[in-house]
């Protein structure tokens, strides 16, 4: 390092001049800026001491002509960018682009368009970059001047003023003179730009760094000197042409793709959009748009037609439905989200399509339903050799029941899948789709009935095989149905028939699974109900043991009558059992006793003295019409070989059959005979007289004449000839299964539940005015419905009219002067 | 590009070496020598003074600052010597004159000594030649003036008056109505 130095005198005189050879100090000085300053632009600066320029600038400004001088300097720069670098932009704008720019049209083809525009783009690139250089190096060697007198002043630096003179006199200055037509720089880069956007989109290759290059430009400068970050020049003056270009552009291609005529392929393409504009906006553009040019293509292109495409024809939703398109769905629900947080269109077309699919489900098993019965298909041997009376139409009744409620969980399988796979679990989604399934299923009448016919199957057969997981699965899929009713009581009500008869007559395969159902019913609709079917329970174990133990008291006795025969019994308690369910037509006045024969009333009385002697107080009630007995049949021999068979008959059956015992070879009994002498009711009696005598292969006996149906004049004969392959033949009687109810068993059954409802409706009307003491009308209905809703929906007449039965015994009244009408609880 | 980036050297070909010293001390060892006792004797004051300038020509705040508080120093002790007049010149002619830190602290100093000071011939030139420093002198004296006048008053017949008076002790006044009263 060169020191200069300097010897000490005593004293000094002032080192600083003052006054008048400023002036001409200052335009020497000025001079060897400029020209340092056109060095540095010309790229020239090798020559250049950087520490003489500093100084000079320095004392400049120390001087007190740092105004001056940064006036000279923007002097300089304006002068440099108008007459220097517009002008060499200007010479590679080729005629086509300035049409272009301003709407004209142009023969060029689409690669001369666009390496015009290239010649552009890059003719900016290297001018924003020279000047960017340039003045990095100016306002280093003018850095005092920035910090003191920019400062002071409160002037913006060179810099920045230099890039504000560079938007001026480069980009902005109109090329030809005049008012009209103030066409720029500026706006045929826009113009340029938008134009490369455009064969971008349609899939040309285009140079985007050079682009984002020019981008960079314009998001370094400024609409004013304090340069605020929202008034970028890519924001003033190219984002908005963006984005109105790109609306034109996504509002035809959405009408386009719309002719097409496939959603999956709009889905797909309008997604594919959506990533190519977020990835143009970080590769070509500027993030800052991101935000908005999504909005754009969303609503251009996917709101304005969402609607339109999920309804198309043969691809919309409907069609991805039925065709389980999953990927597809997942899509347009990805489009469904992005423009409307609820998918309001989606939604209503999926639920519009389960009430449609659910309907057809009803309106087929209705039609099912309705048949005629098929001829019954060939009886399968079963291993030990039984044989079942040969199939009834009831029995396509029941089939098309437990069809229905496959179909109906195979529909909810189907939304499930698309509910986890397509629809991301949506939340507004599943509730609008149980609305829908409560909908259809509640829409059809015998729902109820139905799904306890399902369970009564499953529970006889279904299980038979699968691991407690799948049942588990089972009978929660079926709870879930159960959800969806809105008649819970009608449920509870046939459940407890199908119940009932499945524990009497052994049906039920796993009383595990008996009993795990309970428990999921308890979770659904409370324990009222279910208390009463654990009694149920209760007594078949009891009778379980009662049997055995009536058994060891019989051996006790001593009673050695070999021909005695062995009793099964199940005593039921009558509160709990749906006794008057079980029975079919019952006559509603008290059921004649049935007149057993001697060696079975001896057998009844003795287990009633056995019984009652346990439990004094009880009364026993025999229930002929249920029940069955084994009888082992004699007939006479037939080529030598003695003949008997094993005869499975239901109790009335064996009454009757007993009967025979007495009758001498070749005579008969009529009907009417029969009725008298057994006291079984006349219905009854018919259909279990048509078992035995009129059904195909189990003709124990002959009736006279062979007509189908049963008259008091008929007479039967024992029919000696009867013959059956099987050992052991099981006579059914109709009654014996769970069915499907006809229309005048579905209407009795309703009546009961509604005389029910009745009680039901009552009770909550005398608790809620109990605790209220006083109600208006409508708050007292509204308050009945929201606490029975769970089991049934209260019809508002009936509560009404309930109401006024408790008016009229006196647990109420109405309270007279009050406006709106109310009530009031009395004690 | 410049001539110094291709050679490697960058040539100070107008800057006090005394300074420039203090400077690169400065930027390693956050401190140079102030006193002025170096190979050449040299008044603090004045020596100070340089080192703010360059200081602020280089644009490094913090020795601007370190100088400011060992020109500070200096010029308050050593205001009656005869480089003060110097000191100030160097000050107002190395330093743009919106650039308040040694200006204010030579003003004040001058104002507190002005009486002996104006005794001195080199300061009475530098009062008649430092361009700005007469100016703020006559600022300060101008408010000092408003600034340190007192305002009094007669309990007796509540009369009020200003006055500037020396503030040391008690002194006793009287108003037209011939009555003692307080110093306030």
């Amino acid at each position: 390092m060169m020191l200069a130095g300097r010897g000490r005198n005593k004293i000094r005189p002032p080192r600083r001049g003052l006054g008048t050879n400023d002036n001409v100090d200052f335009d020497s000085m000025w001079a060897e800026l400029a020209s340092s300053l056109q060095d540095i632009h010309n790229k020239n600066a090798s020559q250049l001491s950087f520490e003489a320029l500093y100084r000079n600038a320095y004392k400049l400004v120390l001087k007190k002509r740092g105004d001056v001088l940064y006036e000279r300097v923007k002097e300089f720069e304006e002068e440099w960018l108008a007459n220097e670098v517009q002008p060499q932009i200007l010479e590679v704008l080729s005629p086509s682009l300035l049409l272009a720019s301003t709407g004209g049209s142009t023969i060029t083809t689409a690669n001369e368009k666009r390496a015009a525009g290239e010649k552009l783009l890059r003719a900016l690139k290297q001018a924003w970059e020279d000047h960017n250089l340039c003045m990095n190096m100016t306002t280093d060697v003018l850095m005092y001047m920035d910090r003191v007198y920019c400062k002071d002043f409160r002037k913006p630096s060179i810099f920045t003023a230099s890039m504000g003179q560079f938007r001026d006199y480069v980009l902005r200055t109109p090329l030809q003179p005049g008012p009209d037509h103030q066409i720029s720089i500026a706006q045929v880069l826009n113009a340029v730009i938008l134009d490369q956007v455009r064969m971008d989109r349609e899939g040309d290759i285009i140079d985007k760094s050079l682009l984002k290059s020019c981008v960079y430009m314009l998001e370094g400068l400024y609409e004013t000197e304090q340069e605020e970050e929202h008034l970028k020049l890519y924001l003033t003056s190219f984002e908005p042409e963006f984005l109105r270009a790109s609306e034109e552009f996504y509002r035809h291609e959405g009408s386009t793709l719309l002719l097409d005529a496939d959603a999956g392929t709009f889905c797909k393409h309008a997604k594919k959009r959506v990533s190519e504009e977020e990835d143009r906006c970080r590769s070509t553009l500027s993030p800052l748009t991101l935000g908005k040019i999504k909005l754009v293509v969303e609503t251009e292109l996917i709101k304005n037609h969402l609607r339109e495409v999920i309804a198309l024809e043969g691809s919309g939703v409907k069609y991805m439905i039925d065709n389980d398109r999953t990927s597809e769905l997942e899509m347009m629900y990805d489009l469904s989200a992005r423009v409307d947080p609820k998918k309001e269109d989606l939604k209503k077309a999926i639920q519009a399509r389960i009430v449609e699919q659910g309907n057809d489900v009803n309106n087929a098993t209705v039609a099912a339903t309705q048949a005629p019965p098929r001829p019954s298909a060939p009886n399968r041997d079963r291993a030990d050799g039984e044989e079942k009376a040969p199939e009834k139409p009831v029995n396509l009744q029941t089939t098309a029941a437990i069809n229905w409620v496959d179909a109906v969980l195979r529909l909810k399988d189907k939304y499930d899948i698309f509910f986890t796979q397509a629809f991301q679990s949506d939340q507004g989604l599943q509730t609008a789709f149980t609305r829908s399934f409560t909908d259809f299923i509640n829409a059809f009448e015998r729902s109820s009935e139905y799904l306890s016919l399902f369970f009564d199957e499953n529970m006889k057969k279904g299980i038979k095989g699968k691991t407690e997981n799948e049942v588990d699965e089972l009978l929660d899929k079926g709870i879930i149905l159960l959800r969806y009713i809105q008649d819970k009581d009608m449920f509870e009500r046939y459940y407890k028939k199908h119940l009932s008869r499945r524990l009497l007559m052994k049906r039920a395969i796993s009383m595990d699974a008996e009993r795990q159902m309970i428990s999921k019913m308890k979770m659904e609709v409370g324990n009222t109900f279910t208390q009463r079917i654990e009694a149920m329970f209760k007594d078949m174990t009891v009778s379980d043991d009662l049997t055995s133990q009536y058994k060891r008291h019989v051996a006790q006795l001593g009673d050695p009558d070999p021909k005695r025969a062995e009793m099964e019994i199940n005593v039921l308690t009558s509160t709990m059992w749906p006794l008057d369910a079980m029975a079919p037509y019952s006559e509603g006045e008290n059921r004649p006793r049935c007149i057993f024969p001697s060696q079975i009333e001896r057998i009844k009385q003795g287990f009633e003295k056995f019984y009652l002697d346990k439990h004094s107080g009880r009364q026993l009630t025999w229930q002929a019409n249920m029940g069955t007995a084994d009888i082992r049949a004699y007939f006479p021999e037939m080529k030598g070989a003695k003949k008997t068979r094993e005869l499975n008959v239901s109790t009335y059956a064996m009454v009757i059959l007993l009967l025979f015992n007495d009758l001498l070879p070749g005579h008969s009994i009529t009907c009417e005979e029969i009725q008298a002498q057994t006291n079984i009711p006349f219905n009854e009696l018919t259909r279990n007289l048509q078992s035995l005598a009129v059904a195909n292969k189990t003709r124990i006996l002959v009736k006279e004449p062979m007509s189908k149906d049963v008259k008091l004049t008929d007479k039967f004969y024992f029919n000696e000839q009867f013959y059956s392959q099987f050992q052991r033949v099981k006579i059914g009687v109709i009654t014996a299964g769970n069915k499907v109810e006809d229309s005048t068993e579905r209407s009795e059954t309703e009546k009961k539940n509604n005389d029910t409802r009745g009680g039901v409706i009552e009770a909550a009307v005398v608790r809620i005015m109990k605790q209220r003491k006083e109600l208006t009308h409508q708050k007292l209905i509204a308050e009945v419905i929201q606490q029975l809703t769970a089991r049934f929906l209260p019809d508002v007449n009936m509560v009404k009219k309930r109401i006024e039965s408790l008016i009229e015994r006196e647990y109420l009244e109405r309270i007279e002067e009050k406006e709106p009408p109310a009530y009031r609880y009395l004690a | 590009m410049t001539t110094e980036a291709a050679g490697g050297i960058i040539e100070l070909k107008e800057d006090n070496v005394r300074a420039v010293e203090a400077m690169l001390y400065f930027v390693y060892i956050f401190g140079y020598d102030g006193s002025g006792n170096g190979q050449e004797c040299i008044s603090p004051m004045i020596f100070n003074a340089e080192v703010y300038s360059i200081a602020d020509k280089y644009g490094i705040l913090a020795l601007k600052v370190r100088a400011t508080e060992k020109f500070d120093k200096a010029v308050r002790t050593c205001w009656d010597m005869d480089d003060v007049a110097h000191a100030i010149t160097e000050v107002y002619s190395s330093t743009p004159s919106t650039d308040r830190g040694l200006r204010d602290t030579a003003v004040e100093v001058a104002h507190e000594h002005i009486s002996p000071l104006l005794e001195k011939d080199d300061f009475r030139g530098v009062l008649e030649e430092a361009v700005g420093f007469t100016a703020d002198v006559t600022q300060v004296f101008a408010q000092s003036e408003s600034s340190s006048l007192r305002t009094y008053h007669c309990p007796r017949c509540g009369n009020h008056w200003e006055a500037l008076l020396p503030c040391c002790g008690y002194v006793l006044l009287y108003s037209l109505s011939q009555r003692a009263f307080r110093l306030g």
